[in-house]
This record gives structure tokens, C-alpha cells and sequence, in this order.
């Protein structure tokens, strides 16, 4: 069984075959992740094949005893984003919370697919990037806390109250979503 | 940590747009080409020149080459009438 770093050495010494696996099992992710953050097909293509060539330049600065390739190619992608973005990755505090005034499982049952996936990309528009990114990488991506913050370059409990503020900033950017859906007497 | 699940299947609704049609082959073309070895890559060496230097060198050449033209076409005084010495 081929081990993912000897593909990925092999793949940095000219072996086609080998990078055309590692593209094969990890483009998916990489992009999804470029258009979550960029917003942008082409640019998130950009950023895709500039992370995969990226990882070749140093195929020894991955080490699987600090996590897998995915992991490892999520954080150079990450790279990637801050180096082509011209927002400002910075943290970003929670004001206030807001009692939430309405549930989003009630609103997705009233929604179309198209319907639900359009608010939600004007949500995650309007999230600052480190917390855009912290979205994808554990809600949707599933990855563990760990894996999360190693891709965020930040210590677990950092990580964490990263999270849990742009999980509610999320709810209210979602809210806000509709209702001015509703206020243009459009659906939602 | 938990998972929020409401949120978690809202967000789920979203989903990236296709990929670009073409785009293995552009990624293979940009492995293949940053692959080959230094001395190939500096064979290869591609100089860009924008395009309104392109026309006024064109422009340069061509004007001065009907003035040769022009000029060496001309009859030349010939020595010893006084029209050679005025010019």
C-alpha cells in the first residue's frame, strides 16, 4: 500500500501518476473549500491548482504524525486565499446576541433547495474570513476540533471560541437574510 | 464541541458550483510544466512585449525605411556643380 507521503514525494520527483492521485483525492475538498471562501469559480480555481503545486515544492513539510494530506492541503489552500483576498483576516468580536426569533429548521422545511442555498451564500458573504473559514473546516466539513485549528493555525481552544462566535454571527446573518427577503416582498 | 445540527443541515444545503469543465487537463498541464528540468524551462524562455511597443517599433521601422527609401532614390548632386557644394 502505497503511503500518501511516498506518493507525494514520488509526485514531486515527476511521477504523473502519482500527483494525478493525490489530485484525484483531494481536488474536491480543496476547491469546495476556495469557493467557500473566495466566492468565485475562477479564482477558486486559481487557488486550487496553485495549492497543489504549492504542496510539491516541499513534499517533506508534511509530516502524517501532525495529520493527514487532506489536513495538510486545506492549510496550504488557506494560504492560498489569504494571499489572493483583499479582506482583512482579522478576529472579529461578537456584539450583542440577539434572542433568535425564529428557527432555522422551520425555515428550512418552507424552502427550495435553490431558495435555502441562495441566503445561504449571502450569509456566509457577509462572514469575516476567519470565521467563513471556521464554518466550513468543522460544521460542513466535519473535520475534528484539532484538525480544524491545525488548518486555522491556531491552538484547540482558540479555535473554539473562534467557532462558537461565528456560529451565532452565522444565525443572525442568516436571519437578516430573510428578513430582508421578506421586507422585498420576495421570498423566502 | 457539538455540533449544531439546525445550522449544520442549513449549510449543507449549500453546494460548490461544478467544476470548471477542463480543469484536470489545465492542472496536469501546470504539474507537467513546473516538472521539467531547469535547463528545458530556460530553453523555453518566453519574453512578453506588450502590444503598443510591438506596433510603434513596426511603425519606427517602416517610417524609417520609406525615408531610406525615399532618400537613396533620389539623384545625387554630382561633384563639381555648385548645387552640391550649397547642400
Amino acid at each position: 500500500m502505497d503511503s500518501e507521503q511516498n506518493q507525494l514525494v514520488r509526485a514531486s520527483q515527476g511521477n504523473a501518476a502519482a500527483f494525478r492521485a493525490i489530485w484525484g483525492s483531494h481536488r474536491d475538498v480543496v476547491y469546495k473549500f476556495a469557493v467557500w471562501m473566495t466566492g468565485d469559480v475562477a479564482n477558486a480555481e486559481d487557488i486550487t491548482q496553485a495549492s497543489f503545486l504549492t504542496l510539491l515544492e516541499q513534499p517533506t513539510r508534511f509530516q502524517p504524525s501532525r495529520g493527514s494530506l487532506r489536513t495538510f492541503l486545506l492549510a496550504i489552500t488557506r494560504n492560498q486565499c489569504r494571499l489572493q483576498s483583499r479582506a482583512l483576516w482579522r478576529e472579529v468580536g461578537l456584539e450583542e446576541a440577539d434572542e433568535m426569533s425564529f428557527q432555522l429548521a422551520e425555515l428550512l422545511d418552507r424552502l427550495t433547495a435553490e431558495e435555502s442555498m441562495a441566503i445561504v451564500n449571502a450569509a456566509i458573504a457577509n462572514l469575516p474570513p476567519l470565521q467563513r473559514e471556521a464554518i466550513f473546516l468543522f460544521e460542513y466539513e466535519e473535520l475534528t476540533l484539532d484538525e480544524a485549528a491545525a488548518v486555522a493555525n491556531i491552538d484547540t481552544g482558540t479555535f473554539k471560541s473562534r467557532f462558537h462566535r461565528a456560529r451565532l454571527r452565522l444565525k443572525r446573518e442568516l436571519e437578516g437574510v430573510f428578513k430582508k427577503g421578506l421586507s422585498n416582498g420576495t421570498r423566502p | 464541541m457539538e455540533h449544531d445540527h439546525e445550522t449544520q443541515a442549513f449549510i449543507r444545503r449549500w453546494q460548490p458550483p461544478a467544476m470548471p469543465s477542463g480543469i484536470d487537463e489545465r492542472m496536469m498541464a501546470r504539474y507537467l510544466a513546473s516538472r521539467r528540468p531547469w535547463w528545458r524551462r530556460r530553453l523555453e524562455l518566453r519574453i512578453a512585449v506588450p502590444a503598443p511597443v510591438v506596433a510603434l517599433v513596426t511603425l519606427g521601422l517602416f517610417v524609417s525605411g520609406t525615408w531610406w527609401g525615399i532618400s537613396s532614390g533620389r539623384p545625387r548632386p554630382s561633384a563639381g556643380t555648385w548645387e552640391g557644394w550649397i547642400r
